[in-house]
């Protein structure tokens, strides 16, 4: 498949993602990055850091579905780790339905790994 | 005691994705991109800088920063260091006059923290950017985004701060300007100087090795910031902090630090941080 990676010529998709063992779901745009897609739903089931790749707080396994990636950190995502799913959510792009899990990386000090439910709308005002 | 280091010259950042760093980097803090290498790194500088430049970005598979290097007043003082740094028990590495386009030989070594450091006295100048030094007018015309004006310092975190502190007062000539100390005395952080600056560099303990929390750049005035803060907000850029004001080094430095390194500090988004402190 080629990348629809910010090629214009393609119109967005819009996927449904569920968080594996909770009730959370959300959608995703295939044109902005799942960690987007899941604070424009007002979710926080995913750790948020850099949005860049780079410091591995939005780590999280694919258990099911199609998406394409960017180029994620290898301190955080090594290549045996992509290939059983494990991601940087922002550096993914939904290509279908997903099914994830947040996977946190057995961090020491200072690691804050993301909330695990959804914010309650009073946390949001 | 002064031993000839001036001040930060330049920084080295690993990024995962060049175009997207550049966007950062050069478009949103407004640094000027100056050079690309045959190695494909990217040279910018704050237009300020009358050096060649003070920030290189290399792309690699994670974000980081591979060394600082500090500019000595000649290179009388930077061989005079070299053997200190090697009797001191330093690996010391000499690279050659070149490897960056620009700058002449540099001597790197490594440290307690795990970080990679360089000294070096000479660097092409090719004057402040777009105002030279001739009947020059205030500011170019032609800056974009924040208009970060040079390289300001680094806070870089890593285990035995105590020890690259003690290399940095020992042999390099800096001074401990602050430090925070828990109940028992640890200490925690240490800001040190080498020039009339507030701080020049950072550490804080943590125990992975050779890590970046962050670069930072100047900005002159609170307006500046706050121009700074609408454009986070209008390119939805990650933000860690502020802006805030701290005691350390200097009672009421108001910044803004972006994007959010998070808790793995110095595995920065895009191989980002940029910073406008204000030292009022
Ligand atoms: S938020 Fe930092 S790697 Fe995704």
């Amino acid at each position: 498949m080629s990348s629809q990676i910010g090629n214009p010529a393609v119109l967005a998709d819009v996927h449904q993602v569920r968080v594996h063992d909770e009730t959370v779901q959300f959608k995703a745009s295939s044109a902005v990055n799942l960690l987007v897609a899941m604070e424009q739903a007002r979710e926080s089931v995913i750790g948020i850091g850099c949005r860049g790749g780079g410091c591995g707080k939005c780590r999280i396994r694919v258990l099911d579905g199609d998406y394409e990636t960017k180029r994620m950190s290898r301190a955080w995502v090594t290549e045996e780790d992509e290939a059983q799913g494990i991601v940087l959510a922002c550096r993914i792009f939904a290509r279908s339905d997903l099914t994830i899990i947040s996977e946190p990386l057995p961090m020491a000090y200072g690691y804050q790994p993301g909330r695990s439910s959804s914010l309650q709308q009073a946390e949001l005002k | 005691m002064k031993k000839g280091v001036m001040r930060p010259g330049h920084i080295q950042l690993r990024v995962l994705d060049m175009e997207e760093a550049v966007a950062h980097y050069r478009d949103l803090l407004g640094l000027i991109e100056v050079d690309r290498d045959d190695q494909g790194r990217v040279y910018l500088k704050g237009w300020t800088e009358v050096d060649k430049f003070s920030v290189v970005l290399r792309e690699a598979d994670s974000a980081g920063m591979d060394f600082v290097g500090y500019k000595c007043v000649n290179e009388g003082a930077v061989e005079q260091l070299r053997q200190e740094l090697i009797e001191y028990g330093c690996k010391v590495e000499d690279i050659p006059e070149g490897e960056l386009n620009g700058c002449g030989r540099r001597v790197r070594f490594d440290s307690p923290t795990g970080h990679m450091f360089e000294i070096y006295a000479t660097k092409e100048q090719t004057g402040k950017w777009e105002v030279g030094n001739r009947n020059p007018e205030a500011w170019p015309r032609n800056l974009t985004g924040m208009k970060a004006t040079r390289f300001d310092h680094c806070l870089l975190y890593g285990p035995n701060i105590a020890g690259t502190i003690d290399l940095f007062r020992e042999v390099l000539g800096f001074d401990l300007a602050e430090q925070v100390l828990d109940g028992e005395g640890t200490r925690l952080a240490g800001f040190l100087t080498v020039s009339m600056k507030a701080h020049d560099v950072a550490f804080i303990e943590h125990p992975e090795p050779g890590k970046l929390h962050h670069a930072s750049f100047y900005l002159e005035t609170w307006e500046d910031v706050l121009r700074a803060a609408d454009l986070i907000s209008m390119t939805d850029t990650s933000i860690d902090i502020g802006p805030t004001r701290h005691g350390l080094t200097f009672r009421g430095v108001r910044r803004w630090r972006l994007p959010l390194p998070g808790p793995r500090t110095g595995d920065l988004g895009r191989g980002a941080a940029g910073q406008g402190d204000l030292l009022p």
